[in-house]
């Protein structure tokens, strides 16, 4: 037992290249959810858009990019799109998980404000409030609130959907995995130690969460 | 009102009968029919694994002749007898499933989706010697095999450049020296080998998958290492020209070609015809000749680096 942990985590300075695994997991989870959160948001903005035009095509973006598996976006972005470009695989990467993640932030933020009350934007109006200060005061913050548990969840589903970046070329946390498995023979075991490592960071991010939840309880 | 009702019921029926009818196929793939052996196969780009079946079943119709009855037995001459595997298909038939990945397949005889699983001789070996829940079961010597590189249909330049280098390397001894180092006398895990720079040169892209060891392999560092970097790095100092390797999943090798991400891939092939006993009858059938040839649109392959005839079938140590 302990000579197989010896063969996966310490030999050759494995530790190191599953480090750099992980590195490549977060760079990846992070940028898609930083570009993809702002898309959501413009996306989202078309999507509640009473011009016909745009609330539709923002209606069709959604769910193209919900309905359709991220892997298949992921190859034919960089087998077909990108193909001729001298784009980096991780662009790539980082470009296509955006676009799918704007697509569930914008669905993530819809339902969270059509939850909140619209007599109270009414009411905020009638006592002298402009339109943006009303959604900025009133509709956002509850929104916001609304959105959160959601969100979250949406971003430790990020953080799994990376594992598919092996497929264009990039050596993430599961390709390392799946690497060491072929060279030492022993996957079961490997794949737990990667489940466990997802875990561990799937966990950071609840507790980021709790952190900020926790900060918002003592400032109110 | 009573009409949207009729037709919500309808709705539900339809739905209802789409749900039974997908049943079968996602529930009960991989289950043991009949008695059946379930055996694993890498496979085999340019054929279908119902393809790939039905030439299995025609080769075991063909060598069913080969099970002596008593009266017979005594005759028969050594060569006529069936042997391990053979003579365990005339009494079993096996349900193939193809994998993209030697992973997903051990992981699938590890917990008994599987009964067996086929590999060539070298990766065998060094997964019964990595791990041991695992044991050969059979040895066969039925399909002459080999490795080559694959190339974009058009890029016949670097075909022919290839060729001349293996060629060269075949004729100097040089193959059979890497092979021996990296395959037949490995100890242990393959090394990482060093790629020369040649400055201002061409860049050959070659998709590497660490799926195959000890020829297509990943060291710990992360390094693409094994018989197959050995050889690239020899073909890159004859040609002169930089490789580059990139570490691809198994399943994105042809798009990684096709789109010109990569300009060279390991190509896993049959080479030459079925080697059976005499007293069996000629497997000619449709299925068969498309396992045995090498379908391949948009590919061209250089001539083969690596050549085996034994692949081994690996089951479970108990």
């Amino acid at each position: 037992m302990s000579e197989i942990l010896y063969k996966i985590l310490i030999q050759g300075g494995s530790y190191l290249t599953i480090w750099r695994g992980v590195q490549a997991t977060v760079y990846i989870t992070l940028m898609s959810l930083i570009f993809g959160t702002l898309l959501g948001i413009c996306v989202c903005a078309l999507r509640m858009s009473r011009v016909k035009i745009l609330s539709v095509f923002a209606n069709v973006y959604i769910t193209l990019l919900r309905g359709s598996p991220v892997l298949m976006l992921l190859m034919l972005m960089y087998y077909g799109v990108f193909a001729g470009t001298d784009f980096e695989a991780d662009s790539v990467a980082i470009v296509t998980f955006a676009l799918n993640v704007a697509a569930h932030v914008a669905e993530i933020l819809r339902a969270a404000i059509s939850a909140t009350d619209h007599g109270q934007v009414e009411a905020a109006r009638t006592l002298g409030f402009s339109k943006f200060q009303a959604f900025y005061l009133v509709t956002f913050p509850q929104a916001l609130r609304i959105a959160k548990p959601v969100y979250q969840s949406a971003i430790v589903n990020l953080l799994q959907w990376t594992s598919v970046v092996g497929y264009v070329s990039i050596t993430d946390l599961t390709r390392v995995i799946n690497n060491i498995a072929s060279r030492t023979m022993q996957p079961m075991m490997t794949i737990v130690i990667g489940m466990l490592i997802y875990l561990v960071l799937a966990y950071v991010i609840h507790g980021i969460f709790a952190i900020t939840d926790y900060l918002g309880v003592r400032k109110s | 009102m009573k009409e949207r009702k009729r037709l919500g019921k309808y709705f539900a029926l339809l739905l209802v009968i789409a749900i039974i009818a997908i049943l079968p196929a996602s529930c009960f793939a991989m289950s043991k029919k009949d008695g059946s052996i379930r055996s694993g196969v890498l496979t085999y780009l340019g054929t279908t694994e119902s393809e790939f079946q039905a030439a299995l079943d025609d080769l075991r119709k063909a060598v069913a002749p080969l099970i002596p009855t008593d009266e017979e037995r005594d005759s028969w001459e050594h060569e006529d007898r069936l042997e391990g595997f053979i003579s365990s298909l005339v009494q079993t038939r096996r349900e193939v499933s193809f994998f993209d990945s030697l992973l997903a397949m051990q992981m699938a005889l590890r917990s008994r989706k599987l009964d067996e699983i086929v590999l060539p001789e070298c990766t065998g070996l060094y997964l019964i010697n990595s791990n041991s829940n695992y044991d050969v079961l059979f040895s066969l010597n039925l399909m002459p095999s080999s490795i080559s590189f694959g190339f974009r249909r058009n890029d016949t330049a670097l075909k022919k450049e290839f060729d001349g280098a293996i060629a060269a390397m075949k004729k100097d001894g040089t193959l059979s020296r890497l092979e021996s180092q990296y395959i037949s006398e490995a100890g242990s895990e393959p090394v990482p080998v060093k790629f020369q720079d040649f400055k201002g040169a061409q860049v050959i892209k070659v998709a590497v998958t660490g799926d195959l060891p000890p020829i297509d392999f990943i060291a710990s560092d992360g390094t693409p290492a094994g018989y197959n970097t050995a050889i690239l790095s020899e073909i890159g100092k004859r040609l002169k020209k930089n490789v580059r390797l990139i570490s691809v999943d198994a399943g994105g090798r042809s798009a990684a070609l096709a789109s010109k991400r990569a300009d060279v891939v390991f190509w896993y092939r049959n080479s030459g015809d079925l080697k059976l006993p005499a007293k069996a009858n000629k497997v000619n059938s449709k299925a068969m000749r498309n396992v045995m040839k090498d379908n391949l649109d948009g590919v061209i392959l250089s001539s083969p680096y690596y050549e085996w005839d034994t692949d081994l079938i690996i089951g479970r140590s108990n």
